[in-house]
């Protein structure tokens, strides 16, 4: 089978509406009809962060695919990219205080939003990660994820604490 | 009432709570802040502490419930450090004054359900009321199961349910001593499981053989101090008595004194050297037996443990625990601690006869060597991050030619060789430069280094040979031991500059190691245990809920009956929940809530020993152990005879393969044997099974991997081995059901539809259509299953008129 057959038949743009209701939950009418409460998924959270959006309903069963959030109307777009940022959400560490090993596991204090801030990490090297954008994503032991968006002009002591563990 | 609690705390006894036994654990800054506000904190059922303010802000927030409603009490952020714990009082301390900024109430009327949604790094609480929903709160990933707890018991209030059992969960994931909560998986709090017991516990080991410890540490200090007084022999007793005597002596006085310099040298290097032999010795024999002791320990502890518990440790962390902990352990003992009492006695040794001899130059040379505790740690930190940085780019590496030689099969056929030789090439240029960079540095940073040394050794010897020669303060002799003393703290006290990161390595090993051996496993059997005198096998699951992860319940309030003998066919999509049930009745986890019964009796009661000897499962993951064909089979039943391995062989259709293979039954399998198709593997696994005699067989997709030929022979051993069994087949192939007496669909964890065959297909429900679906894909492949529809058509009503 030759590759220019493979397609995804994405969402018509011009047939979804977003809106929010009066709690702040995003809401789809799609070609006119009242979809409801949805949430979005990245398909490349990393590299597209407004291209590839996955519509899904509240029993979390795909609707479709939005091929770019820039081709939805101005509402609607500022609407989809709120409730992404709100998904996606991710704590940015300002500076690292300390790195202390424990038993494996890494107690790291750091600085977010100006508020101290601590957590574990385990299986440090694999647990942290280097992207070639920069950003150097931590990932501790609750499942939770912290990002430093540019990890080349985090202050020395940071990048000292941060560098052994890196790939 | 507060020393009873503080008595029952140090004895890691949890106290009988009665309701709103939660509340107590609220800050009491928390209540009076609450109560100011006229929350009556007493009566809550339940809490727990968000740590987001809003979903991209982090702060203090309290949602409580009680009978009246649900309760958002947000507060100030605490900023600054946090006030030290003492004495054991309360770990906010006094400093800890938390600012109400708002408190929100939602009558429990107004919330029809709650809800915990999982984000990329956050959580949150909604409830709906009606077809309304509410957001209530926002937390980190780190208090979702605390959030799911707290719906739990939400919903189990707004039900009018019991709701202790959540309760009880709370209390068991939290330390006993400081009340925070335990790490997913552990029941070792890693902050109480403190650095210091774990010396004294590493120690304990030692305590069997403390005879031959203190043998060994006299051989060392004997040995330490017979090398302290050699250089007052070797060089001043030579250089002031013997070379050094400006013709006072005679010659043959100065033979006498040489030769008896030169005997006293002599025994004093052989005792040294005996010592270090007696001490060498008794070490290598003794530290075995220690260390044989704490892997033996550690298997042990891993044995006892539930499934859960490796659901959480990686195969390798816990390999690494078994080698590489204990070997650390092992290391140490051998190389590093006889050196520490070396290094500190050479150390205490050396400074007190220098002092003794001249304190001038002593200080000095205190002052040179202060200058090497100084410098050793920088470049030692520096090494150890360059070393890291290759190790890393090392461990990637391997990574990279493991992952390549594991799937050249797959590069090949997508013809990616060249692709994978360039990444290769980049990471091992990377290693290259790390490498280059760390031999570069070791290579101009050491001989910098011991130019300082040298420079440090010149000065002494400047400033002692103007003491000796102007102000003949010192002789020669006294001179020369100076900088023989000076060349030998060099060692000790680099030794004891780095030794401290040894040592930290060890106990965390053997914190590792008590890790394990301290966790409870959580299966485990009742003080007195029931044993059934006839086990049945009669299966009664009711209301029974499950979760692996907090907040995704995997098996939802699904209850079951079989009967004793008969056989249940549990079908369901990939992911519905049929093997979690199959582990459930195996006692592999317990439920969170419901029974699981055996014979009438709940399976946690009963000795776990019997459970197991009594349920024989077949599943898709066939893992044969090291050792032969016989040695598998008679797995269950080492004492099974030669007779019995081939007649359950020859039940299962795996004699004949069996006895082609040159070895026969004696072939080696598992890792480093001889290599068996899926379909031959599988037939040795019934094979163990049959012998196993179960009253209870578990098929799990036993043949799922199979093709349709390898397939129907193996049925045909599955046949044999069903009869008289209580079997619970679970399958996606719905033919291999045809004889089940019940059959279950699951869905998201849930039993949508119970019955026999012909009432699920007069239903026309899910089973109908899965039936539907799978006869149409069948058809279309070209699978004859026509002949096996028509017995599974038939097949059931057999059973039904029984």
């Amino acid at each position: 089978m030759s590759t220019d057959k493979l397609s995804v038949d994405f969402l018509d743009p011009a047939a979804c509406r977003f809106t929010v209701s009066d709690n702040g939950f995003l809401l789809l009418t799609l070609a006119g009809e009242n979809r409801g409460r949805v949430l979005l998924r990245r398909c490349y959270p990393f590299v597209y962060e407004d291209e590839y959006i996955s519509v899904h309903d509240l029993e979390d069963k795909e609707i479709g695919i939005l091929r770019d959030l820039k081709e939805l109307d101005g509402d609607g777009r500022k609407l989809a990219e709120h409730h992404l940022t709100e998904r996606y959400y991710c704590p940015t560490v300002s500076s690292v205080k300390s790195i202390k090993e424990r038993m494996g596991n890494f107690y790291f204090e750091t600085v977010i939003d100006g508020i101290d801030k601590n957590f574990t990490v385990k299986d440090i090297s694999r647990n942290m990660r280097l992207r070639p954008d920069d950003s150097l994503l931590i990932f501790d032991a609750d499942g939770n994820r912290y990002n430093i968006p540019g990890y080349s002009k985090i202050d020395r002591k940071s990048k000292r604490l941060l560098e052994p563990y890196l790939y | 009432m507060e020393l009873l609690d503080k008595i029952l705390i140090k004895l890691h006894i949890r106290k009988p709570h009665p309701h709103g036994r939660d509340a107590r654990t609220l800050p009491p800054p928390v209540a009076e802040a609450l109560a100011g506000e006229g929350l009556d904190t007493s009566s809550l059922i339940t809490f727990f502490k968000s740590d987001m303010v809003a979903f991209d802000r982090f702060g203090d927030v309290y949602v409580m419930l009680d009978e009246k409603g649900l309760y958002l009490a947000e507060f100030e952020e605490t900023v600054g450090p946090r006030p030290k714990k003492k004495h054991g009082g309360d770990k906010h301390g006094p400093a800890y004054k938390p600012k109400l900024r708002q408190l929100i109430a939602v009558p429990l009327e107004d919330a029809d359900e709650l809800f915990t949604e999982k984000n990329l790094a956050t959580g949150r609480l909604t409830y709906r009321k009606g077809e309304e929903y509410y957001n209530l709160c926002w937390f980190s990933l780190s208090c979702l199961a605390e959030a799911d707890r707290f719906r739990k018991i939400f919903t189990a209030v707004k039900e009018g349910e019991p709701y202790g059992l959540y309760l009880d969960e709370r209390e068991k994931k939290t330390c006993p001593k400081c009340g925070m909560p335990l790490p997913p998986g552990k029941t070792v709090c890693p902050k109480c499981g403190g650095r210091r017991s774990t010396v004294t516990r590493l120690f304990s080991f030692f305590s069997e053989v403390r005879g031959k410890t203190a043998f060994i540490i006299g051989c060392i200090l004997v040995s330490s101090v017979i090398s302290i007084i050699i250089p007052q022999i070797s060089t001043r007793k030579l250089y002031d008595e013997v070379l050094n005597t400006n013709g006072t002596l005679g010659y043959d006085d100065a033979l006498k004194a040489l030769l008896t310099v030169v005997l006293t040298l002599a025994a004093l290097k052989i005792a040294t050297q005996l010592f270090n032999i007696f001490y060498q010795y008794v070490l290598a024999g003794l530290l075995p037996h220690v260390i044989y002791g704490i892997k033996l320990k550690i298997f042990k502890a891993m044995q006892r443990l539930s499934v859960g518990f490796y659901t959480y440790k990686q195969t390798g962390s816990l390999m690494e625990r078994v080698t590489r902990d204990s070997n650390n352990i092992y290391w140490f003992f051998v190389d590093g601690f006889p050196y520490i009492i070396v290094s500190l006695v050479t150390v205490i040794g050396v400074v007190a006869v220098m002092l003794k001899t001249s304190v001038k130059l002593t200080l000095m040379i205190i002052s040179a060597a202060a200058i090497i505790v100084v410098l050793y740690p920088v470049f030692n930190r520096i090494f150890r991050r360059l070393h890291h940085k290759v190790w890393v780019q090392n461990s990637r590496l391997t990574s990279k030619a493991s992952d390549n030689i594991n799937g050249h099969r797959i590069i090949k056929a997508f013809s990616k060789e060249q692709e994978e030789y360039d990444e290769f090439g980049d990471i091992s240029d990377k290693l290259m430069n790390t490498e280059i960079k760390a031999a570069n540095m070791e290579a101009t940073t050491f001989p910098l280094l011991s130019v300082i040394l040298y420079a440090l050794g010149a000065a002494v010897l400047g400033y002692g040979g103007v003491l000796s020669i102007k102000y003949h303060e010192l002789t020669i002799g006294q001179l020369l031991t100076f900088v023989v003393y000076l060349q030998m703290l060099q060692e000790p006290i680099e030794f004891l500059t780095w030794i401290s990161n040894w040592w930290a390595r060890c106990v965390d090993s053997a914190q590792r190691i008590f890790e394990i051996t301290d966790t409870e496993p959580d299966v485990k059997d009742v003080e007195n245990p029931t044993v059934l005198e006839e086990f049945r096998g009669e299966i009664d699951m009711n209301g029974v809920q499950f979760e692996y992860e907090p907040a995704r319940p995997i098996i939802r309030n699904l209850s079951l009956h079989v009967n004793a003998g008969e056989m249940l066919g549990i079908v369901g999509k990939t992911g519905a929940g049929k093997t979690t049930i199959s582990n459930l009745i195996a006692r592999l986890y317990d439920p969170q809530e419901g029974t699981v019964k055996i014979d009438g009796v709940d399976v946690k009661q009963l000795a776990s020993k019997q459970l197991r000897q009594n349920i024989g499962i077949v599943s898709q993951d066939i893992f044969l152990f090291m050792g032969t064909i016989a040695d598998n089979i008679r797995y269950a039943r080492p004492d099974a005879s030669e007779e019995e391995v081939i007649a359950a062989a020859k039940a299962a259709a795996a004699h004949d393969f069996i006895t082609k293979l040159p070895d026969g039954y004696e072939t080696r399998v598992g890792s480093g044997g001889r290599r068996l198709s899926g379909g031959e593997r599988q037939r040795i696994s019934i094979a163990r099974t049959i012998i196993q005699n179960p009253k209870i067989l578990i098929l799990d997709e036993a043949t799922a991997a199979m093709d349709t030929e390898t397939e129907r022979s193996i049925q045909n051993s599955l046949t044999a081995l069903k009869k008289g069994r209580t079997t619970i087949a679970i399958a996606h192939r719905l033919s291999t059901l045809r004889d089940a007496d019940k059959l279950a669909v699951i869905e998201e964890g849930r039993c949508i539809e119970f019955g026999t065959y012909r009432e699920l297909m007069e239903k026309q429900g899910e089973y109908y259509k899965l039936f539907k679906l799978q006869e149409e894909a069948l058809a279309f492949i070209g699978e004859d299953e026509s002949a096996e529809d028509t017995d599974s058509k038939e097949g059931p009503d057999e059973h039904e008129h029984r």
